[in-house]
C-alpha cells in the first residue's frame, strides 16, 4: 500500500504540511481523482486528434504544389495567377503573407493598447456603477458578424477617412523605409490602413474581455497593499496589476490575433483583394485567409492544392506568433507568477518612502479633511477595498504628473476604442430597428429582394439551434481541456508537460481560418453522411469556438491563487474536490466569459456554414437537415443581392443576433452573481 | 401569405411540430451559382419544391459530385476533370436568360450614352486602353467629351459566373483577347483594378468611384440604381444596344437545330437584330439515375413552367426562348 495507492496525479503539495499525512483519504477519492484526470485527459486527446487529422488532411492535399514549385519557391513566390492569358498557372504565397502580417500588425498595434485601457477603465478607473455595463457592452460587440463590420467599413468608415488617407498620401508619401513607401498614393477605397483599423475594432472586444477577466483575478490584497503603501491608482495598476496580468494580456492578444489572421469577409470587403509585396498601406492588398475564402469554392486541382498550402502557411504563422508570445511571457516572468510583482512592490516601497521620513506610511492616520490639495482625488477613491490610507506629502509632483498623464492615456484609449464600437452599435440600431416587428420573428424573408417586410424566422430558429449544438460541442470539451492543461497535474508533473503540448496544439486551431474548418467538417462529416445538416454546422462552429474557450479558461485558471488550493489539499480534500470547490468558483466567471465570447464569435460565422449546414429557405428544426442561420442571411442580403429592403432586413437580423448574445451575457452574469452570493452565505 | 400564416401558427405551437412542417417543405436541396440565385430562391419559395443556396458554380458542382445535394446550379458547363469526377454523365437544364451589363461612372458624362464594342472592352479590361480619352473609345463615341483621366476598372474578387460570361464574350469577339473560352477568375490586367466581392460589390465600386467601369449582371445593376450608367454594347460600327428584357430575349432566339444536344448553348455576341450581345443562360444540373432524383426533377419541371418563367423580367432576367424550353422539357420527360 503506502505510496503505491497515491496516484501520480495528486502528489502531496510541496512542501507537504505535516497535518496532511495523518489524514486518511476517503476510499472513493483516489478513484474520483483518477477519473477526473482521465476525463480531462480524454477531452484534451480529442483536441489533439482533431488537429492531427486536420493537419494530415490539409498536408495531404498540398503535395502537388510542393512538387511543382518547391516549398521555398512557393513561399517566396511573388505572383498568384490561377488563369494566366498565356502559359501555366503560377502560385506564390508571399503577397498574401505580407498582407496577413501587415493587416494583423496594424490591428494589434491599435487594438492591444486600447483594449488594455478599456479593461483597466472597467476594473479600476470607471465609477463602480458603470463598470459592469461597459464591460458587458464590449462582450456584446464580439457577436457582431464580420460582414456587418465590413458593411459599416465600406459605407461609413471609408468615406469618412478618405480625406485623412489623402492627406497622409499627399504630405507623407515621401517617407521611405528601406525602399518601402508606406503612405505613397494613389489612395484606393480598399486599403491596409482601413482594413487594419476595422480588424482592430473587431478584435478589441475579445482582447478587452479576457484582459478584464484576468485583471479581476488580481488578488485584492495585492492592490490594497499598493494603496496602503500610498501608491496612486496608476502606480497600483502599473506595479501590482499589470505584472500579474501580463501573461493573460499576451494570451488575450494571441486570441485577438487569431481572429485577425483568420478574418475573411471584412477583409474581402475592405482590402481591395489585390495581392502585392511591400505595397503602400494606403493602397490595396490581399491576405491568406481572404484569398482562401474567395477561391476555394471554385478551385480544383493545382489551385486547390495551392490554396490548401496557403492554409498551412497560415497555421505556421499563427503557431510561430503564439510560440513567440509564450516565450516572451515565460522569459519576463522570473518566478511562477511572482517575481515581477515582488519587484513592483519593492519599487512602490522605495518610491513612497524616499521623499518622506523613511517611515512606513501605513501607520499614518487617515488624512484629515484639510489634506493638501495636490493629493489627487484618485488616491482617495481607490479601485477596490474599503478605504485607503494615503500618506500626505508622500507623493511627489512628478509622480502625480506621471500618474495623471498615464490616466489621461487610458481615457484616450477608452475613447479610441469605444467610439467606433458605439458607432457600429448605433448604426445597427438606426438601420435595424425599422425592420423589427412581430412578423420579423414569424415570417420568412421576402422572395423578392426589392420588397420590404417579411422576417427571419428560419434564420433565427436555425441560429438558436446551431448555437445550442455549438455550445454542447465546445463548452465542456473546452473547459475540460483547459483543466487538463492547467489543473490536473502539479507544476512540473507529466500531466503539466503534456498539457503544455496540448496548449500549443490548441494555439494552432486558433489560427485556422473558419472556411478551412468548414471544409474539413465537410469532408469528414457531410460527405460521409451524404447530406448537409445542422449537426455538421454546429460541429464546425464548435471547432471554431473550442480554442477560444480553452485559451480564455487557461488564462483565468493560471491566475487562481495557489495558496487556497494548497490549503484545501492540505486539509485532505481530494484533487477533484479542490478543483470543484476552490478553483472553479474563483475561475468560473472568467471561464463563463470565455464561453460566451467563443459562442458569440462562432455564431457570427458565415463561411463554414456554406460547407456544413448549407442554409435552408424554410423553417426547419431538424438537426439532420440543412438549416438557415442569421449571418448567412446577412451575407445573402448584402453580398449576393443588395437592395434597400434587403439591407434593412440584414441590419435587423444583425441586431437580433446581438440581442441574443446580450440575453446570454445577462443570464451568465446573473448566474455568476448568484453563485457568488451562495458562496458568501455558506 | 398562406405559408406565412401557417409558419406563424406552427411557430406558436412548438418545436416538435415544427419539424414535421419543415420536412413537408423544401423537398429537394440545390446549391451552386449565385448568378441565378434570386430566381431559384423565389421559385423554390413559391413552389415549396426545393431550397437553394448560392455559393458559386464550382462549389455546387462539387456538392453534386459528392452527392450532398440533389441538383446544382452552374453558369458554366463542366470541365473535363469535373465531368470525370461526377461519373461522366450530367444533364443540363437551362432555366433562364441573363445579361451582363457594363456600368460606367464618369462625372459629366451619362454612361448610358456611351458605346462600346468587344475590342474596346477587351482593351480596357486587359490594360491596353488606360485613359477615357483614348482614341479607340473616342472613335465610337463621337460627340461625347471624354476626360483625359485614367480608367478605374471594377471587377469581381470572388470567382463567379458573371466573370465567366463576360470574359467568354471578350474572348469571342476580340481576336487578340487573352480571355479565350472564359474564366470564373480571369486574369484582368488593367493598371487600376479594384476587386470587390459579389455583383453588389462591383456595382458599389462603380457607383462610388469616379472615372470607373465594371461589369455587373442586369438585375443587380438595376437594383443598385445604375440604370442611367449602363452603356450600350455592339459590334464595331454598331448598332449599339442597351440591355433590356426584349434585347436579352432577342439574343436567345435561335433555331432548335442549332442548339447542341446537351443544351450547353452560348448566346453571346448574337447576330440577331436588336439583340444585346453579353447574354448567357444558366443551368440546373442533375446526374441521371440517382435514387433521389424525383424531387430535383419536380423542381426543374416547375422552373420551366410558364408561371415560373413569368416572374423572371421582374428580377432582371428574361424567360427562356421557346426553342430551348421545348428541348429542356423534352429532356425532362425522356428521363
Amino acid at each position: 500500500m503506502g505510496s503505491g495507492t497515491i496516484p501520480a496525479v495528486t502528489p502531496p503539495p510541496p512542501p507537504p504540511p505535516p497535518a496532511a499525512t495523518p489524514l486518511r483519504r476517503p476510499p472513493g477519492s483516489v478513484l474520483a481523482d483518477r477519473s477526473y484526470a482521465i476525463v480531462a485527459g480524454l477531452a484534451a486527446l480529442i483536441a489533439v486528434v482533431f488537429v492531427g487529422y486536420l493537419l494530415w488532411t490539409t498536408l495531404d492535399n498540398t503535395g502537388e504544389v510542393w512538387s511543382t514549385f518547391g516549398v521555398w519557391g512557393f513561399i517566396t513566390g511573388a505572383e498568384w495567377v490561377p488563369t494566366p492569358a498565356v502559359g501555366d498557372a503560377i502560385y506564390g504565397a508571399l503577397p498574401f503573407i505580407y498582407g496577413t502580417l501587415m493587416t494583423s500588425l496594424i490591428a494589434l498595434v491599435l487594438a492591444v493598447p486600447a483594449s488594455i485601457g478599456i479593461a483597466l477603465a472597467t476594473v479600476v478607473f470607471l465609477p463602480r456603477r458603470l463598470r459592469g455595463p461597459v464591460g458587458g457592452l464590449i462582450n456584446l460587440l464580439a457577436a457582431v458578424p464580420s460582414v456587418i463590420f465590413g458593411l459599416w467599413g465600406v459605407t461609413i468608415l471609408v468615406p469618412f477617412l478618405k480625406p485623412a488617407l489623402n492627406w497622409l498620401a499627399d504630405d507623407f508619401g515621401w517617407i521611405s523605409l528601406f525602399g518601402w513607401h508606406p503612405f505613397e498614393g494613389p489612395v484606393t477605397s480598399g486599403s491596409y490602413l482601413i482594413s487594419g483599423l476595422v480588424l482592430a475594432i473587431m478584435i478589441l472586444p475579445i482582447i478587452t474581455a479576457i484582459t478584464r477577466e484576468v485583471l479581476l483575478t488580481v488578488p485584492r490584497d495585492q492592490s490594497e497593499a499598493a494603496f496602503a503603501l500610498g501608491a496612486t491608482r496608476w502606480e497600483m495598476v502599473r506595479h501590482s496589476m499589470l505584472p500579474w496580468a501580463r501573461s493573460g494580456i499576451v494570451g488575450a492578444s494571441a486570441l485577438g490575433l487569431g481572429r485577425a489572421v483568420g478574418e475573411t469577409i471584412a477583409i474581402v470587403m475592405l482590402l481591395g483583394n489585390t495581392p502585392g509585396i511591400f505595397t503602400p498601406l494606403v493602397g490595396p492588398g490581399s491576405t491568406l485567409a481572404s484569398v482562401i475564402a474567395l477561391q476555394t469554392g471554385e478551385a480544383s486541382g493545382l489551385q486547390m492544392s495551392a490554396l490548401t498550402a496557403l492554409a498551412v502557411v497560415l497555421f505556421v504563422i499563427a503557431f510561430v506568433i503564439n510560440a513567440a508570445a509564450r516565450l516572451l511571457v515565460r522569459r519576463a516572468d522570473t518566478g511562477p507568477g511572482g517575481g515581477r510583482v515582488r519587484r513592483g512592490a519593492a519599487w512602490i516601497v522605495g518610491r513612497v518612502c524616499r521623499p518622506g521620513t523613511g517611515e512606513a506610511v501605513r501607520s499614518e492616520p487617515p488624512p484629515p479633511p484639510s489634506a493638501p490639495r495636490d493629493a489627487p482625488a484618485a488616491v482617495r477613491r481607490p479601485a477596490r477595498g474599503p478605504s485607503v490610507i494615503s500618506g500626505p506629502g508622500a507623493i511627489s509632483r512628478s509622480r502625480i504628473g506621471r500618474s495623471r498623464s498615464a490616466e489621461g492615456l487610458i481615457w484616450f484609449s477608452v475613447l479610441f476604442g469605444m467610439v467606433p464600437l458605439v458607432a457600429v452599435l448605433v448604426e445597427m440600431l438606426v438601420k435595424g430597428l425599422p425592420a423589427i416587428s412581430g412578423a420579423f420573428f414569424t415570417e420568412l424573408p421576402p422572395l423578392d429582394p426589392s420588397s420590404y417586410g417579411g422576417g427571419i424566422a428560419n434564420a433565427l430558429v436555425g441560429t438558436l439551434i446551431l448555437m445550442a449544438i455549438t455550445l454542447i460541442v465546445a463548452a465542456p470539451l473546452g473547459v475540460l481541456t483547459a483543466l487538463y492543461i492547467r489543473d490536473v497535474g502539479q507544476a512540473g508533473s507529466i500531466h503539466r508537460r503534456i498539457g503544455a503540448g496540448v496548449g500549443f496544439v490548441v494555439d494552432i486551431l486558433l489560427g485556422v481560418p473558419s472556411v478551412v474548418v468548414g471544409l474539413i467538417v465537410y469532408l469528414g462529416i457531410v460527405v460521409v453522411q451524404g447530406h448537409f445538416s445542422a449537426l455538421a454546422g454546429g460541429i464546425a462552429l464548435g471547432v471554431i469556438m473550442f480554442p477560444i474557450v480553452v485559451r480564455a479558461a487557461d488564462e483565468v485558471l493560471r491566475l487562481v491563487p495557489t495558496g487556497q488550493q494548497e490549503a484545501a489539499l492540505a486539509l485532505g480534500a481530494p484533487k477533484w474536490r479542490t478543483t470543484w470547490s476552490v478553483v472553479l468558483p474563483i475561475a468560473g466567471p472568467g471561464i463563463l466569459t470565455g464561453i460566451l465570447l467563443g459562442l458569440a464569435r462562432a455564431s457570427g460565422e458565415t463561411a463554414p456554414l456554406l460547407f456544413t449546414s448549407l442554409g435552408n429557405q424554410f423553417l426547419s428544426t431538424n438537426i439532420t437537415e440543412p438549416i438557415a442561420a442569421i449571418p448567412q442571411l446577412i451575407y445573402n442580403n448584402t453580398i449576393l443581392t443588395q437592395t434597400p429592403a434587403s439591407l434593412q432586413l440584414a441590419w435587423g437580423a444583425a441586431l437580433v443576433l446581438v440581442a441574443i448574445i446580450l440575453v446570454l451575457n445577462l443570464g451568465a452574469s446573473l448566474l455568476s452573481r448568484r453563485t457568488r452570493r451562495l458562496e458568501g452565505r455558506s | 401569405m398562406n405559408r406565412t400564416l401557417r409558419i406563424a401558427a406552427t411557430a406558436a405551437v412548438g418545436a416538435g411540430m415544427l419539424a414535421g412542417a419543415a420536412s413537408a417543405l423544401g423537398a429537394s436541396t440545390g446549391s451552386g451559382a449565385t448568378f441565378p440565385a434570386i430566381a431559384y430562391t423565389k421559385w423554390c419559395g413559391d413552389s415549396g419544391l426545393c431550397s437553394y443556396t448560392g455559393k458559386g458554380s464550382g462549389a455546387g458542382i462539387k456538392d453534386l459530385t459528392k452527392k450532398t445535394v440533389d441538383w446544382a446550379g452552374s453558369d458554366a458547363p463542366l470541365t473535363p476533370d469535373e465531368l470525370t469526377a461526377i461519373g461522366g454523365r450530367v444533364q443540363y437544364f437551362p432555366t433562364l436568360l441573363g445579361a451582363v451589363t457594363i456600368p460606367v461612372n464618369i462625372p459629366g458624362v451619362t454612361g448610358g450614352k456611351l458605346n462600346f464594342d468587344g475590342r474596346v472592352l477587351n482593351g480596357i479590361f486587359s490594360g491596353s486602353i488606360t485613359t477615357w480619352n483614348d482614341k479607340n473609345i473616342a472613335a465610337i463615341n463621337k460627340g461625347v467629351k471624354l476626360p483625359a483621366r485614367p480608367i478605374t476598372v471594377c471587377v469581381r474578387a470572388d470567382s463567379s459566373g458573371t466573370s465567366f460570361v463576360f470574359s467568354r464574350y471578350l474572348g469571342k469577339v476580340s481576336a487578340t483577347s487573352a480571355f479565350k473560352g472564359g474564366s470564373k477568375t480571369p486574369a484582368w490586367t488593367a493598371p487600376v483594378l479594384v476587386k470587390q466581392p459579389g455583383n453588389p460589390g462591383v456595382a458599389q465600386c462603380v457607383a462610388g468611384t469616379s472615372d470607373s467601369i465594371g461589369y455587373v449582371d442586369f438585375g443587380d445593376a438595376i437594383r443598385a440604381g445604375l440604370q442611367k450608367n449602363i452603356a450600350k454594347v455592339g459590334k464595331k460600327g454598331g448598332p449599339y444596344v442597351g440591355p433590356s428584357t426584349s434585347a436579352i430575349t432577342k439574343a436567345g432566339q435561335i433555331a432548335a437545330a442549332k442548339i447542341k444536344s446537351d443544351l450547353t448553348v452560348d448566346f453571346s455576341a448574337s447576330p440577331n437584330v436588336g439583340a444585346y450581345p453579353i447574354v448567357a443562360t444558366t443551368w440546373a444540373l442533375i446526374v441521371p439515375g440517382r435514387p433521389g432524383n424525383a424531387g430535383a426533377l419536380a423542381a426543374v419541371k416547375y422552373f420551366l413552367s410558364p408561371p415560373a418563367q413569368q416572374v423572371l423580367p421582374g428580377l432582371g432576367f428574361a424567360p427562356l426562348p421557346s426553342a430551348l424550353r421545348t428541348l429542356a422539357n423534352r429532356q425532362l420527360s425522356a428521363k
